[in-house]
This record gives structure tokens, sequence and C-alpha cells, in this order.
């Protein structure tokens, strides 16, 4: 008997597995960090967070027990952890150890291979074409990227130079120089370049980027550069601002606030948190003459236009440039800035700071619509102190006040510490997040759309965009200094969502 | 997915998006363009567009060996049917129709045996049930009864002049889906109209509504009960029978019977998003003794564009990606509309 056991799992043993990397890891993730029968039999859902699933509130009890897919039979899970306690005590290290398991066979293996596939999860590719070095700069990649409704991609190189994208043509050709190239102009001569400015699209369709200046603050970033997209010209703003302005948050506000006005907000930089005005009928900028007294010790401070024209602080921002770990001076106070006239305004606080509330310094923020009550939330996502950045919180700014404060913290679904992470909004109102570095995971990853392997996640000012192609969107992501673009396709919503809105 | 749509909309309005599978849409988001600077973009939006499909409908005959055939196709989002044989002004063997437009608002008409569909004054919101009735129950004579809803659901039982005078008579309750009238005694009592309604789960109520308001539950039918019409000859299920049409969760519709002792029959599928149903005796050019039915395919979404009074600050003006989504919360390719 033992032998004809011996001989069956040799043969099991021997049968070819050859699995795509990232759904073998996944499996093992699985299999391996199951604790009881029900971890293998259900697929793993976060833990329930009321203050994130308003939805909790209104229902039964039945709406508060959400489906779990199931995966593998109750019997079979339970000789599963068996047998890796009891073979396999600090894990297994390929599925076909799984199936030296009398009870595990192939059938089993499918099921997770479907479970854990890339078509659920998503997966990153690497397009083929290297982005080119071409300007003054000492570094390959790109630093901003601004999808543009022609479908291209506008980039300001890590080189200190733009580049435009066709992310549907994989040729050399993928790549065009823009027209009037901003760091060419006279007046951007000795170095200035858009590297490091803010970005707002105007009302017809062009990028403004505001200062910048490259690896630093310089005295030059004091313009808005405005590209056409379907011109590819870049043109200089009429007027300058009156401060130069490095890592400024700019937000176009909400059009015809004054007359037949379209503005747009520009916050901060290294400066000490003074506002100015562009103004696109005069191509002009004016300063905000009262009431912008915070400071702002952030670098892109984390800002909100929200419905009712109020500015939304999150209290996320760079802090210093760079991608090194806090403690930082931040500014953790959240508040919200109203317009009270055509240049002034009013901070107003929000949710007083207390010792347990996590350093967002570093971290992202993205602001959630909801038909349905609350219809306006902020998210602000991890950060830069690692005994809290794996987590996320949520504020219900559907009505501003002093009162309202921000919900509890919650880990990430897949547990990851992320500073510096990318956050974008899918078109079902998840929230995707990846990449991000931490000082305690060097390259941390969104566990469920894996790099290529070999191949590291940029730790600092990647870009992450949702396009409009097809079968679901893509998100492009570009690493820092191996000259690659990477772009993804998922065609269900990736489980390494930690939001959906409604 | 969106087979076409505008590329400009103004704040506000709704527009029109097509798509072959329009029907399986769930959801139109607005999604602003990204402009990353490092990782972030603070002005990232996705705004969920409220949208109402759009329906062609066809109408067709049902024969009573449950042959079912396609005359013509009539136009958008038809709810109600009704024969008339006689002459009401508008002509002889005329069927008389409920539509809606994309606002709710409801359009009278007549459709001939030819295909000729005339829309002839409008109604108001809501109208869903139609059935007439040529002598006079105490409103007068010639007159079409009707069942509208309002935006809580709850249904009104009026009256239609043929001139185009529209009189509530009196509310019936919530979710009223198909009227007609029998002047004989079913075992009810005689010159009732008999309805459907449904309940929050779908589940439907047969009953009846005598002419001076008094309504009464009957019996229970079963889940997503559309249309009803009554026969009182034999067409080969026995005499004095109520026909029906429901639909399953895929949206297939099955013909069947009513009895009056609540017996519930299922005859034959019929096809998929069958709404109306009703009998003509004659030979209308088609045969005689045939059952006639609208149905309707989802053909597109109506979509209303956000954000109507200044300042503009949940959409500001500019190029947005739209996107439609499928019940898995898949995403169509995004079409670019400018929003002026």
């Amino acid at each position: 008997m033992a032998a004809t056991d011996t001989v069956s799992r040799k043969r099991r043993s021997q049968t070819k597995v050859q699995l795509d990397p990232a759904v073998h890891r996944r499996i093992l993730d699985f299999v391996n960090g199951a604790v009881q029968r029900d971890d293998l039999v259900y697929e793993k859902l976060p833990p329930p967070t009321p203050e994130v699933d308003h939805r909790m509130h209104d229902g039964g009890p039945d709406e508060q027990t959400p489906l779990r897919r199931k995966i593998l039979d109750p019997d079979v899970a339970t000789d599963v952890i068996d047998f890796r306690d009891r073979e396999f005590p600090l894990g297994f290290r390929h599925v076909k150890e799984l199936l030296l398991l009398e009870g595990f066979d192939l059938g089993n293996l499918e099921v997770l291979q479907h479970h854990f596939s890339n078509r659920l999860y998503g997966a990153w590719s690497v397009f083929p074409q290297p982005i080119p070095r071409r300007g003054p700069g000492g570094y390959d990649g790109v630093v901003h990227a601004a999808l543009l409704h022609t479908g291209k991609v506008l980039f300001i190189t890590a080189d200190e130079t733009t580049l435009l994208w066709n992310p549907d043509d994989a040729t050399p050709a993928t790549f065009e120089d823009p027209v009037n190239q901003p760091h060419l102009t006279p007046d951007a001569a000795s170095g200035y370049s858009v590297l490091c400015g803010g970005h707002s699209f105007l009302s017809d369709g062009r990028l403004l980027v505001a200062g910048g200046g490259g690896y630093g603050p310089h005295s030059k970033a004091k313009w808005g550069y405005k590209f056409d997209p379907t011109n590819k010209t870049w043109s200089r703003t009429a007027g300058s601002m009156v401060h130069d302005r490095w890592y400024p948050t700019v937000l176009t506000l909400g059009d015809h606030r004054i007359g037949n006005s379209h503005e747009v907000l520009v916050v901060c930089g290294h400066g000490s948190g003074d506002m100015e005005i562009y103004d696109e009928a005069s191509d002009t900028f004016r300063e905000v003459t009262s009431g912008h007294v915070k400071p702002f010790p952030n670098l892109y401070p984390g800002l909100h236009l929200l419905p009712d024209h109020s500015i939304f602080y999150s209290r996320t921002g760079w802090a210093s440039a760079g991608a090194g770990g806090g403690p930082f001076v931040g500014d953790d106070q959240s508040a919200y800035f109203v317009l009270t006239g055509a240049s002034t305004g009013a901070w107003h606080d929000i949710a007083p700071v207390t010792p347990s509330m996590p350093d967002r310094t570093k971290g992202m923020s993205v602001m959630l619509f909801s038909n349905t009550a609350p219809t306006v939330r902020i998210m602000v996502l991890g950060g830069s102190d690692s005994s809290n950045n794996n987590s996320y919180e949520i504020v219900d700014a559907t009505s501003l006040s002093s009162a309202i404060n921000w919900g509890a913290s919650t880990p990430f679904p897949d547990g990851e510490r992320r500073s510096l992470a990318s956050v974008v909004l899918l078109p079902d109102g998840s929230v995707f997040v990846c990449g991000g570095s931490s000082r305690r995971t060097r390259h941390a990853h969104c566990s469920t759309l894996e790099t290529t392997p070999g191949r590291p996640w940029r730790r600092y000012r990647p870009s992450a965009i949702t396009t409009p192609w097809p079968c679901s969107c893509r998100v492009g992501r570009w690493p820092w200094r191996d000259g690659t673009t990477q772009r993804s396709r998922s065609s269900i919503r990736p489980i390494c969502t930690a939001e959906r809105g409604r | 997915m969106i087979s076409s749509a505008p590329s400009s909309v103004q704040r506000g309005q709704s527009f029109v998006v097509d798509s072959p599978d329009a029907a399986a849409i769930k959801k139109v988001a607005l999604v602003r363009p990204m402009a990353v600077t490092h990782q972030t973009d603070t002005e990232q939006k996705v705004l969920e567009l409220p949208h109402v499909p759009i329906g062609f409908s066809t109408f067709g005959t049902i024969a009573t060996d449950g042959s079912v055939t396609d005359r013509f196709g009539v136009g958008s989002d038809f709810d109600a049917l009704t024969f008339v044989p006689g002459d009401l002004g508008y002509g002889p063997n005329l069927f008389y129709y409920l539509r809606h437009d994309a606002a709710g608002f409801s359009t009278f008409g007549t459709i001939s045996t030819g295909g000729a569909v005339t829309d002839r004054f409008g109604l108001g919101t809501g109208f869903d049930a139609l059935t007439f009735v040529a002598d006079d129950l105490g409103y007068g004579p010639n007159l079409f009864y009707y069942l509208r809803h309002d935006a809580a659901g709850f249904s009104t039982f009026g009256t239609i002049s043929t001139g185009g005078a529209i009189t509530d008579r009196f509310g019936v309750g919530t979710n009223f889906d198909a009227l007609e009238f029998v002047p004989g005694n079913l075992g009810f009592g005689p010159n009732l109209f008999y309805y459907l309604r449904h309940d929050a789960a779908g589940f439907s109520t047969f009953g009846t509504i005598s002419t001076s308001g008094a309504v009464t539950d009957r019996f229970g039918v079963g889940t997503n009960f559309d249309a009803l019409t009554f026969v009182p000859g034999n067409l080969g299920y026995g005499p004095k029978l109520f026909y029906f049409l429901r639909h399953d969760a895929a949206g297939f519709s099955t013909f069947g019977t009513i009895a009056t002792d609540g017996t519930i029959t299922d005859r034959f599928g019929v096809g998929n998003n069958f709404t109306a149903l009703t009998f003509a005796p004659g030979n209308l050019g088609y045969g005689p003794k045939h059952f006639y039915y609208l149905r309707q395919d989802v053909t597109g979404l109506t979509v209303t564009a956000p954000d109507g009074a200044p300042p503009h600050s949940l959409a500001p003006q500019g190029y947005y990606m739209m996107f439609a989504l499928n019940n898995n919360g898949v995403p169509s390719v995004a079409k670019w509309v400018y929003l002026d």
C-alpha cells in the first residue's frame, strides 16, 4: 500500500504544470495563508468597514453579508491544510507540491487558476518601445502624464522635455515631439523646464502647466505653459505669476463663477501657501489677496474642488520633494477654503488633529461621488509613516462644517504599505491603488497587478492613468530610469481596490 | 458598446447614446481625463450619469396556435395597446396606443392595420395602461380608461375622451400595470375593470376596479406580469379567459391564460420584451382571432449631462470620457464628450 502510494505521488509530482508566475504566486499566497478550512472554501474579503460602505447603515442583516465566491470543496480544503501543515510546514513552494496530495487533482488546480487568473486580477505588460531620451536632463523616463482628448498622452519627461505618446501604436512612431517645447523658449533658457509644475485642463481641452523649474526651484518658473492637443504646440501664458512655483497644486475652478469666467487656482509650491488665479480670457494670473493664510509645508498639497465650490485640503502632500520617509513637518489640519469674492477667500478647519491620527504626508487623496447620500467623500490613502501607511480613511464632505471628521483608519485589502502610491479612479467608481514605496518594503507593489518579474517598480513619481481603450481601462505606469512603459488591461475590476463607488 | 454619442453636450441636457448592447448597460459614467503630476491627480472625477433606456417597439400578431409574427415597427417606447373596431373619429378598426418620451411624457395615438402610426394628443406623465368602453359607465360613452402613476408609483384611474380630454377619476394604489374591461359578470360582478399590479418583489396580483372606485385584489398570479386582455369566446383554451404576457429575469415573455377561478396557465413562449397585448376577433388582414402585441428592443439610452447651474464645480467645462458599464462593471471603450 505504501509502495503504491509512493508511486502515485511520484507520478503526480511529475505532472507538468505551467502557470503564469503572477497566477502561481496568488495561488500559493492563498493556500499558504489559510488558517482554517473556510479560508480555502470561500474567497477572502476585507473586514467590514461601516464608515466606508454606507449601505451597511441602510439595510438589514442580509445586506451586511456580502456574497463570497466559493472556491474549494470543504473536504478538499481540510485535506490541503492538513497536508501542508504536515509535509510543508513552511508552506508550499510550487503548486506541484499540492498535487502530491491524493485528494487534490488537476480539476482543483483549474478552479484555483480560474479564481486567481489575470482575467480577474488584470495584468501588466511592457510597452515594446523604450521612452526616448533626447533632452538636456540627465535622466530617462517620465515624470508627468496627461491624457489628451485626442487619445494621446503628453509626457513631461525626466530629461526635462515633453513628449507625445500614442498608446495604440506600438511602433517607434508612437512617440512624437511637440512643437515649441517650453525648455527651448527664450525666457526659459538656463535650464528651466515645466518639470515639477502643476497641471489642469482648460475649458477648451488645452493643458495648463503652471510653474515647474526642473529638479529644484527656479526663479523663472513663474509662467504657465499651455499645450494644444490638436496642434501639438506649446505656448506660454501672456502673463506670469507673481511667485515662481515648484510642486504647486493646480485646480480648475467651476466655470462661470464670476460672469463667464474660466479660472484655474494655483496653490503653494515651495512658497508659503499663497494662491494665484489664472484667468483663461485674459491669459493672465492674479493674486488671491486675502484669506490664503494656510502655510502648507507640504509641496503638492492635496486639494479638491467640491461641488459646492469650496476647496478641500485632505492633509496629504509631498512634504519636501524626494522619495524618502518621514517623519515630516506637515500640516495635518484638514480644512476647506471658501472663495468669498473674485480674489478673496477664507480657510475653515475641520476634524481636529489628534495624536492617533495617521500622518498622511506622501499619501494620496481622491474625491468620490455618489448619486445617493453621502454624495461627496474624500478618501486619503497611505503615507510616509510605516506604522500606519497600509491604511486609508474617508470623510463625508457632502455638507462641510467644523463637525465633520475622518472615519476610522482601515487597512488596505492587500495589507501593503504605500507611500507615494498611484491612485486611479476606475470608471465603475472603484479606487485602484498601485505601487508606492515604503521604508519597510522597498518595492511595494499592488498584490494583484504585479510587475514584470525582475523589473522593479519605480518608487517615486510614477504615473498611472485611466484610458478609454477596449475592454475596460488600461493603466499605464512608467518605471524610473529603466526606460520602459508598462500598461495594463483589466477586463474585470481589479481586486486590489480599496473602495467601490456606487 | 457605445456605437454613437454626441461629441458635445450642454449641461443638464439629455442626449441619446446608441448601443447594440444597450439592454445590458447598467451604468454610464463621465470620467475626467487624468493629468498626473508625479503620482497624483486630485481632479479625478467619476460621475455617474442618470440614464433611461430607449425602446424601439414592434407591432405583431400571436395566433392561437402560438405562431408569433412581427408585422411592422411603430417607434420608440410604446406602453399600451387596445383595439376598437368602431370609428371614434379617427377611422374604423384602429389600434390605440400609449407611448412615452425620455421625460416620461405620454402620448395617445392610433395604429392602422396597415402600419400607419399617428400621434393624436399628449396626455401627461406616467400613463401605463389603456382600455376602451363604448357604453356609458357613469362618465360618458365611448371613453378610454387609463391607469397612470406618479413619481412614487401611486396609480390613478381616469378617462380619456376621443377629443383628448383627460380626467383623473380616483386613486387605486401602487404599481398598477394593466387594465381590461369586461361588461359581463365573471363571478365578481358586472361592468368591472380588471387589473394587474405588482409589489416591490415583482409579484403580480389580479383584481377588480368597480366604476365607483372600489379596488379589490382577487388573487396572486406570479411574478412579472406585464399585459392583460380578455376574450369571451373559446380560442381552444376555454371560454371567458384572460390572456396575459409575463417575462422572466432574462426578459423572455410567455403567453398564458388566467381563469376566473385563479388558475394560471402558461401556454407558450413568445420572445423577448413583450409589453402590450390586445385581441381582435375579426380578420384585420392577418387572419381572424389574433392577439396583437407590442414588444420592445432596447436600442440606446437617454443620458442626462451633469451640473445645470453655475458655478459648474461638479464638472467644469471641458472634455470627458464617457463609459458605459455592464452588470459586471466591465466598461466599454469610452467616447470623448465635450461638456459645454
